[in-house]
């Protein structure tokens, strides 16, 4: 019997792990959902064009799988890109349905009724065009720019995530922002210098 | 399309990511120029700079709580898998069946052919019995006793095959009985049941 209770918030998440796949810790399951369910269900949501209840879903099954399949986790490596490495996966395995394709078309579409030229010069209908053409990116750039520019992650991460060469992500990242670009050039910045100055 | 970046791509890609256009010393102010326009570059670094507040709504969604179903020590939640419970399903259907049988047309059919088999195996055994005993038994004695009687009509204490020559010797005088009308006879008799044949052909 222990004397001392351990702070449980201190322990690093592979130490969490160890405990789980050891004991079945409930603790340190429900630390772990702590860290990382906001995170994760962030990424869900960027990732299926902001459906709440489908990512709350996800959220759910990925702790399952976590569960289940945690005698996988090497215990040397880093949780987090385990973690994420599950979930990009659970994405492109529900990227490969035909239902959700034609869904997020429809989504697009509407979303593209709503955003008239007149109102580009907002800000926020800039942002809401820029998310359109990021959800319209495939499953591979949409992946490595959101995990980049949302997620904060470094390309040494994102290509543990992935499971791709940094070099990779790099050629990822770069044609994606270049794509988005491009079709964003009728809405060049140069005609407001106050709105698109950066920092 | 993942193609890896050439090294002008690279260049490019990494001071998008670290400066604004105006930041650029001329070095890579000429840079950037020989490979794109100011316009784009500026589009560019402002689509990455936007990216990352894009989806800040989003994140103000706060997860549902973590459902994980509790393990129950009980027998009737332990996990088993399919086939066994199939087996035991069956197993328990067969078992009803054996003490409450259902009474069907097919089922009483199934017994009528198992009573008529029975009879016919019962038949097929008495009818070889009989006959065998029939052949071996009854004919042959019949035909021997018929001619120990005959000759014991003439002397009953002597046997007729040593009594026979005995009888030719002593009497010479024997009364033969008329054959001619005998071979007249158009039907004749038969040998087993003529007594004179049997004595000519026995001697």
């Amino acid at each position: 019997m222990r004397l001392f209770k351990t702070n449980i918030s201190k322990l690093s998440d592979e130490v969490l792990m160890s405990r789980l796949i050891k004991s079945d810790d409930n603790a340190a399951l429900t630390e772990l959902y702590a860290r990382y369910s906001s995170k994760l269900l962030g990424f869900f949501i960027k990732m299926f064009k902001g459906d709440v209840d489908k990512s709350q879903d996800f959220l759910q099954d990925i702790f399952v799988k976590i569960i289940v399949k945690k005698h996988l986790f090497d215990t040397d490596k880093r949780f987090y890109s385990w973690v994420f490495t599950i979930a990009s996966n659970m994405c492109k395995t529900e990227f490969r349905k035909p239902f959700l394709m034609s869904t997020s078309n429809e989504v697009i579409e509407h979303e593209n009724l709503m955003v008239s030229d007149e109102n580009l010069s907002d800000k926020k209908s800039f942002k809401l065009l820029l998310k359109q053409k990021v959800h319209r990116l495939d499953y591979n750039h949409k992946t490595v720019f959101i995990l980049r520019f949302n997620e904060k992650f470094s390309l040494k991460e994102i290509a543990e995530i992935t499971e791709v060469s940094v070099g990779t992500v790099k050629s990822r990242l770069f044609y994606a922002t270049k794509k988005i670009t491009k079709e964003l050039q009728e809405y060049n910045p140069k005609n407001d210098s106050n709105l698109f100055k950066i920092n | 399309m993942d193609k890896h970046l050439s090294k002008y791509e690279s260049r490019l890609h990494e001071l998008l990511l670290s400066k604004n256009y105006s930041e650029l010393n001329s070095a890579d102010q000429k840079f950037v120029l020989s490979v794109t326009t100011q316009s784009d570059y500026e589009l560019e670094r402002h689509v990455i700079f936007t990216a990352s507040t894009l989806f800040d709504d989003d994140e103000k969604i706060t997860p549902l709580h973590l459902f994980i179903q509790q393990k129950s020590s009980g027998m009737l939640f332990v996990k088993m898998p399919i086939y066994q419970s199939l087996l035991a399903v069956a197993a328990t259907v067969i078992f009803m069946l054996l003490v409450f049988p259902i009474h069907t047309e097919n089922s009483s059919l199934i017994t009528k052919t198992e009573y008529i088999v029975k009879t016919d195996t019962v038949e097929i055994e008495t009818e070889i019995y009989k006959y065998d005993t029939i052949y071996q038994t009854v004919e042959k004695p019949v035909y021997i006793k018929q001619t120990i009687v005959a000759e014991s009509n003439s002397n009953p204490c002597v046997s007729p095959i040593q009594e026979a020559p005995r009888l030719l010797q002593s009497s010479q005088t024997i009364n033969l009985p008329d054959l001619t009308q005998q071979l007249t006879d158009s039907r004749g008799t038969s040998l087993k049941d003529d007594n004179l044949s049997s004595l000519i052909v026995e001697f």
